[in-house]
């Protein structure tokens, strides 16, 4: 206990020591980095005892200080103050002065740095570093340092080395020594010796060069002038090989070069380029390049003007081979350019709208309609009707945006300046009328009717707004109206048949066939060529017992699509419905004859007779519905498509047995059938036995990416995930309400089929 | 047919060409490309002329046409481009400079150690 007492008052008196003795507290600051604080203690502590080695630390102190705040604290000047310092401490330490004159060459000022150097070079004469950057200060001075003290300080290999660099920033070809033998010339040396060759037109040098140029391992510096230097050679030697002159400037450039005549050059050689393409009419191209032209210097109006039509024609070539996206691209810079032509601002909203930017789209058209011409005899004058459709157009594109009110609001203001077009009030109704503003709508058509009470286009919109209320008796008078003023109105005619024909199916559903039947023939007058609607009529006949007219109209009706299926299903639908059996039978005979041959089997396929069967069985007549079965089954024997077909309406008709027996005949025609072995694996599935089921869904999944049949892909995924999920829950003893959940989480209701009339 | 949909260019006329030569220019188009022979030209030449059978659908299709861009005033004589092909000591001292410590802002290996104790 004694002894860790004892310890720990050592160091105590230890730590109260140190913390007395400014030595150390300012080598604990200097190792924290706290330079601050070790050059106040220390330059307390020597001015009260001065000592050289106190000297020496505070200058290495102020030395490390003065480059934080010289290259990491952006703080030039006090950076500089301290490297003054500290090399004012230490004089005889060349470091100090080397990089006191470094900060300054940094800055630019050269006098000072090359005096620094020197002052280095005495503490030091083979501090070769500020050899070199003294002649470097000397060359950036248009100084030649060869016969300098500072050139005589650097060791033969190196002056032999930077003698072509002088050689070329002086102008001349200065004698030098050549390169001690054995020692590897640097990069920087290499490539010196090499432009200096080139100049003196040594052709050889291109290969040093390029060999430089493309080395991965050299500097980038290095790199980039060769490539700056070569691309200067080949238009010295090829003045018209652009684009060899281009790729070695576009190189020098990633690499790092970035002096005036780079650039200048470069917006020279893109600037040419690209009046040769815009010449040879490769708008792409001559857009592309005088955009980099342009991001080298903005200001040359030529240049502006170049790149203008070059995106405007490229936009226009992307926009007429359907490339919108381009399209607008090259337009939107056509507009930074300063272009704002009414012809470029259609163009913009033509290409904002096939790009979905409807909003966009809705504000550039306004501009349109706001810069026309107003001088109706102007070239691109726009007709009141064409400004009405524009405004139209407007609305829509504001709807498509989400943006419904801003719509109606648009057209609202339009009518304003316009109120005497009826063609903008209908815009305006459709706007309303695709909100749900009916009543708007409404009162809007009735402004128009007012002022003109034919105008076929507000009648049409008034006949839609009553049928749509449900007014029908004046929704057909509005018809008639419009037919009247324009018979072949195809809405107007197929409107009013399809209201005859409702009001037809009202009155033979009340037991009222005559009348039922002049509505049907009215109806016709519109449609003459609804075989439905003839099919109807015969109908009526049968209603008033004479099914020899009945089959008349039914012989109309099949002239006019003899291969229609669907026609002949619903005539023997009408004729049971009609309690009509051989009537019926007279109707599948005609089906035959004339539908017959052109199946794919030559008879009529096995899905006629289930349709009709499945109509039998909905209408709980059985025994006609097992009739039709037995006919679809004949039907599909020997096609596996269609014993598939039979198979899939026994399932949907809860009877999987049979469904089965349909399923493994197809199987035996075709075993790689896609739908079959999905039934049949889904029926394993059903059973348990899903090592069974998987054996048969593998081979459906093949079939069906051979075939490309997604739908079928959809289906064994979805039944194999159904099945599975229902062995988990299963295991897990769920409740049956979660297992019928799970199952029909997989197999979604198809939806019923609409009822006929009948 | 152009994806951009222009029926005049489909068509091979200028805009504003009159009815007649829509006519016209349809059946010659009609006869170069026919529907058993080529069908997909021709359901496109179709669907040109069904825009500007009529005047009133000439003047919706009109209303959206793309605008050609106007052509480019080209120089009569293009200046002859004019480099600079001299190699600028601007360059060579740039490059020389990089390979200094003039590109350098980390000189931590200058540092001396401090002896005091």
């Amino acid at each position: 206990m004694a002894k860790k007492k004892g310890a720990s008052r050592q160091a105590r008196l230890k730590a109260r020591r140190a913390a007395a003795n400014p030595i150390l507290r300012g080598q604990e600051a200097l190792r924290q980095g706290d330079y601050d604080g070790a050059i106040a203690v220390w330059e307390q502590a020597n001015r009260e005892t001065p000592s050289a080695r106190l000297t020496a630390a505070l200058a290495e102190v102020y030395f490390r200080r003065g480059l934080a705040r010289f290259y990491r604290q952006q703080q030039q000047d006090a950076g500089l103050s301290d490297l003054d310092k500290a090399a004012r401490l230490a004089p005889d330490r060349p470091h100090y002065s080397y990089h006191l004159g470094l900060a300054h060459h940094r800055l630019g000022n050269l006098e000072i740095a090359l005096t620094a150097y020197r002052l280095a070079l005495d503490a030091d004469p083979t501090f070769s570093r500020a050899a070199e950057m003294a002649i470097l200060s000397m060359l950036e001075k248009d100084r030649n340092p060869i016969q300098t003290a500072e050139w005589k300080a650097l060791p033969p290999a190196r002056q032999a080395e930077l003698m072509p660099l002088v050689g070329l920033v002086c102008g001349q070809s200065p004698a030098g020594r050549k390169a001690q033998t054995g020692s590897p010339p640097s990069d920087a040396g290499q490539l010196w010796s090499a432009l200096a060759a080139l100049q003196a037109g040594d052709s050889r040098a291109r290969d040093t060069l390029r060999a430089i140029a493309q080395a991965a391992d050299r500097p980038p510096p290095v790199r980039a002038l060769a490539a700056y230097a070569l691309g200067v050679e080949v238009l010295q030697q090829e003045p018209h090989n652009l684009e060899a002159a281009q790729g070695h400037w576009e190189a020098a450039r990633r690499l790092g070069l970035d002096t005036p005549a780079l650039r200048d050059n470069l917006k020279v050689l893109y600037h040419c380029r690209a009046e040769a393409a815009m010449a040879a009419a490769r708008w792409d191209e001559a857009a592309s390049l005088a955009d980099a032209a342009l991001a080298l210097d903005r200001t040359g109006p030529e240049l502006r003007e170049l790149a203008l039509y070059a995106h405007l024609h490229a936009g226009y070539a992307e926009a007429q081979a359907g490339r919108w996206g381009q399209a607008l691209e090259h337009w939107r810079q056509a507009q930074s350019l300063g272009e704002n032509s009414r012809p470029l601002i259609q163009n913009l909203a033509l290409a904002c709208e096939k790009n979905g930017h409807f909003l966009e789209a809705a504000g550039l058209w306004r501009e349109v309609i706001r810069r026309r011409p107003r001088k109706a005899n102007a070239a691109d004058a726009l007709t009141p009707q064409q400004v009405a459709l524009l405004w139209g157009h407007v609305a829509d594109c504001y709807r498509r945006a989400g943006r419904a009110e801003e719509a109606i609001a648009t057209l609202r203001n339009a009518i304003k300046n316009d109120p005497d077009n009826p063609d903008l009030r209908l815009e305006l109704v459709d706007a309303l009328a695709a909100d749900g503003h009916w009543n708007a709508a409404s009162n809007e058509v009735g402004r128009i009717l007012d002022r003109q009470p034919n105008h076929v286009g507000a009648l049409v919109r008034a006949a839609r707004i009553d049928e749509g209320d449900g007014y029908l008796a004046r929704a057909r008078k509005l018809w008639k109206q419009v037919l009247t003023l324009e018979p072949k109105h195809l809405e107007a005619r197929e409107r009013l048949a399809d209201l005859l024909r409702q009001e037809g199916n009202r009155l033979a559903h009340t037991g009222k066939p005559d009348q039922a039947l002049a509505s049907y023939r009215e109806a016709l007058e519109y449609t003459p060529e609804e075989a439905d609607l003839i099919l109807d009529c015969a109908f009526c006949h049968f209603l008033k017992q004479d099914p020899q007219a009945a089959r008349q109209e039914m012989e109309r009706a099949f002239a006019l699509k003899p291969l229609d299926l669907d026609l002949y299903h619903m005539a023997v639908d009408l004729c049971h419905a009609a309690r009509q059996p051989e009537e019926a039978e007279w109707v599948i005979g005609r089906a035959e004859e004339l539908a017959g041959p052109a199946q794919k089997a030559g008879h009529l396929p096995a899905t006629f007779y289930l349709g009709i069967a499945d109509s039998r069985f909905k209408r709980h007549q059985t025994g006609q519905g097992e009739e039709y079965l037995r006919r679809a089954e004949k039907a599909a024997a020997g096609d596996p498509d269609e014993l598939v077909e039979v198979g899939s309406f026994y399932l949907d008709h809860d009877n999987t047995p049979r469904a089965l027996h349909f399923f493994d005949q197809a199987l035996r025609l075709d075993p790689e059938h896609g739908w079959a072995n999905y039934h049949v694996g889904a029926s394993y599935g059903a059973a348990g036995e899903m090592r069974e089921a998987n054996r048969y869904w593998r081979q459906a999944r093949r079939t069906a990416r051979k075939t490309g049949d997604e739908e079928l892909l959809e289906a064994i995924e979805q039944t194999r995930r159904s099945f599975e999920r229902f062995s988990e829950l299963i295991e897990r003893g769920a409740d049956p309400t979660s297992l019928l959940s799970a199952l029909a989480m997989y197999w979604p209701d198809e939806e019923e089929e609409d009822d006929s009339f009948w | 047919m152009t994806a951009s949909g222009d029926p005049y260019s489909v068509l091979g006329l200028k805009r504003g060409a009159s009815h007649e030569e829509i006519r016209r220019a349809y059946f010659q188009k009609v006869r170069e490309h026919p529907p058993e022979t080529d069908p997909e030209a021709f359901k496109a030449i179709r669907a040109a002329y069904e825009q500007l059978r009529s005047a009133e659908q000439r003047l919706v299709t009109d209303l959206y046409l793309l605008q050609a861009p106007p052509p480019w005033p080209a120089p009569a004589r293009p200046a002859p481009p004019h480099f600079d092909l001299c190699l600028h000591c601007q360059e060579l001292l740039a490059a020389a400079k990089a390979l200094t410590d003039l590109a350098r802002t980390d000189f931590r290996d200058d540092y001396q150690a401090v002896h005091l104790s």
